[in-house]
């Protein structure tokens, strides 16, 4: 009941309300963590039993901010669908906002079907500067939203969550939540997921949680979306620094900027330096190239022939080219393996500098091919 | 030390009167609520001496009166439009209104945004920062709708929240009453209190008092005046008690030295111990006249009056009968009272006077021939003598009864 999909919510509400929620369940997205949408549970009517359905009036949304989840309940009536909707807050009881500074409740328009989904993001935006307030109760994690705010790179993307006292410590706690202003527009499309399945906005989250007033334990986290993971080799390739004890945010977020943006850089310059590694190739052995990935160039094969004897050469380029050495494979076009594969050997070392632009490489490549080929026949011959 | 206690009475018909509107519409409702509040300054007197205060504000809600809609005084961000809630009230005053509610179906019990600023705004519209704000949320328990609950609360601003204060439900009687009413329930109806004002002057007086008490306080207090003559005169009869128990004490020792005197005198001029006084002569006489009677001339008698006859005296008391009392032994000859006797009544009527004249004579016989002994005459006449002097005087009707 309270997991069902957007269509079978959208099913269950009343008619005349339908519309609103429909923007909301399909296109609601507020806050920095695009990547999660809005959701909707617990439908309930405002109707007695006698009355014939579709005619649930009253649910729970779910609003992703600073990496928190807020249930705010939101109250129609199906019978006075005109009217605007009032709003039960959760647990943030002492949350009051200012009607007046709601403009899409002043002026409440049950017939725009964006209008409900203003009106939460405006009520987002007044429950941040709540939050904000709160954070006057710790003067430490007041500065690091002060100083957070005076850059401007930070200060216009930035959750804060100051959540209640621990009650089994008594300790305040508080999270922030920033986007970090990285490009990754240069990264090449072919690195990113299947667009059509992920079609959300590219972004790069830093989580940092406060366990304590005084800042003595931090816990950071990294969240990028999924298609800029993927670019970047996954979850497993990118680890941000431990926050330094005594630090702050102001001087550690830079930090994880710079390491994501060399990161982002590294992967387009590999992206570059794979093309032309290809480009070159190409060039220096032109008839010899049997296939190459033109999209993402990270593989090449070549067939090579010495003599009436033909050897292909498979060029894999790794993610992080030029930094990381390819990986030559030759595969004999005559001989098989006792498990019925095409013999083959990998070489992954030999005379390699990552300094060697593409032509450079071509050039090398061509005795090294000579020297390798010499060693795979001898050793097809002892086989 | 001040303690401060805030509570909500509400009546069960307006409480079901609520429930039965909402049930009864397909949609939230909400209206204004009227009644009055109270406040009780209680002062417990401890014996640690220090002075406990409570401050009880009670609020009793009497009325409800629903709007006909939704958002019906107030707009979409909950201002107040304060002409619409004098038409909502119609005739009652604004003073009377002391809250608001609201019943919202299956959602929390729990105020909502814009609730709040509403109620913010009504208190200052209505100039009443003591405004409370009801809430009844009715919700399904099961799922086949066979269970519903209502849950309801009354809410007061407390600063920037809200709290809720205690609702309690005045049914016809409250288990939780221990104490006298302080305070009776009041009502707006105007019908209730014109027939109230009708017949108030049997029950109470000018001062607002009832009638009643007064007249018992004046019995109580006639009461206490009986009460007060009747100590008086229990105290003077004690006292007077006392005093006749004092004399009697005085004479009863007065008697007791004069015993113990003449005890003494006769110690010294007898010698034998001391004895009851025997009544010697009356026994001789007795046994004279009675001789083997014994119940005659017992000396003892039992609680019952019955004569004892192992009380006897057997004692000789050597008394010369003939010469102390002579007249015992004529009375004693037995054909002489006999003939008397037989004589009966007319003999008795027609005495001749002669006879009648010797009764005195024989009479006087009796008293020359004794006349040493220290013995008197009176009382001396026989009930023969007493008949015959009585018939010169009075017709008196003979009997049969023994003479002595």
């Amino acid at each position: 009941m309270n997991n069902m999909s957007p269509e079978v919510a959208l099913n269950r509400i009343s008619p005349e309300l339908r519309p609103l929620l429909c923007s909301v369940v399909r296109n609601g997205r507020v806050g920095l963590d695009s990547t999660n949408c809005l959701r909707i549970t617990d439908l309930k009517t405002g109707c007695t039993s006698l009355t014939p359905g579709p005619c649930c009036d009253r649910f729970k949304l779910h609003i992703p901010y600073a990496g928190e989840t807020l249930k705010w309940d939101i109250i129609f009536n199906a019978q006075d669908p005109e009217l605007p909707p009032d709003f039960i807050f959760g647990e943030d009881a002492e949350f009051l906002p200012e009607p007046s500074e709601l403009p899409h409740l002043v002026q409440w328009d049950a017939e725009d079907p964006e209008c409900l989904l203003q009106l939460v993001k405006e009520l987002i935006q007044q429950y941040h500067q709540y939050q904000c307030h709160r954070l006057r109760e710790s003067s430490r994690l007041l500065f690091e939203y002060d100083s957070l705010l005076e850059d401007p790179d930070y200060g216009r993307s930035l959750e804060i969550y100051a959540g209640h006292k621990n009650s089994w410590t008594g300790e305040f706690s508080a999270r922030f939540l920033l986007k970090l202003p990285v490009d990754f527009s240069n990264i090449p499309v072919y690195l990113l997921k299947d667009t059509a399945l992920d079609p959300g906005e590219d972004v790069a989250l830093l989580f940092v949680s406060f366990e304590d007033a005084e800042a003595t334990q931090v816990f950071p986290k990294l969240y990028l979306s999924p298609s800029i993971e993927h670019a970047l080799g996954g979850s497993s390739a990118l680890h941000i620094p431990a926050f330094p004890s005594g630090g702050c945010l102001i001087d550690y977020v830079p930090q994880v900027c710079q390491l994501l943006t060399n990161k982002v850089q590294y992967v387009i310059q590999g992206y570059h330096k794979r093309r032309e590694y290809i480009a070159a190739f190409l060039s220096h052995f032109g008839m010899g190239v049997v296939e190459y990935d033109a999209e993402g160039f990270t593989k090449l094969t070549l067939l090579l022939m010495w003599k009436d004897f033909c050897v292909l050469v498979h060029v894999d380029l790794p993610l992080y080219f030029p930094r990381d050495q390819p990986t030559l494979t030759f595969q004999s076009v005559y001989h098989f393996t006792s498990s019925g594969q095409l013999y083959s050997q990998v070489q992954k070392s030999y005379p390699y500098s990552p300094r060697w632009d593409g032509n450079e490489m071509a050039k090398r490549a061509k005795p090294q091919f000579s020297a390798t080929r010499q060693a795979f026949c001898s050793g097809l011959v002892i086989k | 030390m001040a303690e401060s206690n805030s509570s909500v009475r509400i009546s069960g018909f307006v409480l079901g009167s609520l429930m039965f509107q909402h049930f009864n519409s397909d949609s939230d409702v909400e209206g204004l609520i009227l009644g009055e509040s109270k406040a009780e300054e209680r002062s417990n007197i401890t014996d640690s001496q220090i002075e406990n205060i409570q401050f009880e504000h009670t609020i009793n809600i009497q009325k409800h009166i629903s709007c006909r809609k939704l958002n019906s005084f107030y707009n979409r961000i909950g201002e107040v439009n304060q002409d619409e809630i004098r038409h909502i009230l119609s005739n009652y005053k604004e003073e009377n209104v002391i809250g608001w509610y609201k019943q919202r179906r299956n959602t929390d019990q729990q105020m909502t945004f814009r609730e709040q600023v509403v109620h913010e705004n009504l208190k200052k519209a209505l100039s009443n920062h003591e405004l409370i704000f009801l809430l009844l949320t009715p919700s399904e328990v099961t799922s086949s709708g066979s269970t519903h609950k209502l849950e309801y609360a009354v809410y007061r601003s407390c600063g920037s929240q809200y709290r809720s204060v205690p609702v309690l439900v005045s049914n016809l009687g409250l288990l939780e009453q221990q104490d006298y009413w302080r305070l009776s329930a009041s009502c707006l109806s105007v019908n209730y209190n014109r027939a109230v004002r009708k017949h108030s002057s049997r029950f109470f007086s000018s001062d607002g008092s009832l009638q009643e008490v007064d007249e018992i306080n004046d019995m109580n207090n006639s009461l206490q005046g009986e009460l007060k003559m009747a100590c008086n005169e229990v105290e003077e009869s004690e006292r007077l008690v006392e005093k006749l128990l004092a004399d009697v004490s005085a004479l009863r020792r007065t008697v007791s030295e004069r015993k113990e005197e003449q005890r003494k005198h006769i110690k010294v001029g007898d010698s034998t111990p001391s004895q009851p006084q025997e009544n010697v002569l009356l026994c001789e006489a007795i046994k004279t006249l009675f001789p083997g009677e014994a119940l005659l001339q017992t000396k003892a008698l039992t609680f019952q009056g019955f004569p004892m006859p192992e009380f006897c005296c057997s004692t000789d008391h050597d008394i010369d009968i003939t010469t102390t009392l002579p007249l015992i032994l004529t009375h004693r000859l037995p054909k002489a009272r006999k003939a008397r006797l037989r004589g009966g009544r007319a003999s008795w009527r027609k005495r001749p006077l002669c006879e009648s004249s010797e009764a005195p004579k024989r009479r006087k016989c009796p008293l020359e021939e004794t006349e040493g002994s220290s013995l008197s005459a009176s009382g001396s006449e026989t009930e023969e003598d007493l008949i015959t002097a009585n018939q010169n005087g009075n017709h008196v009707d003979v009997t049969n009864s023994p003479v002595f």
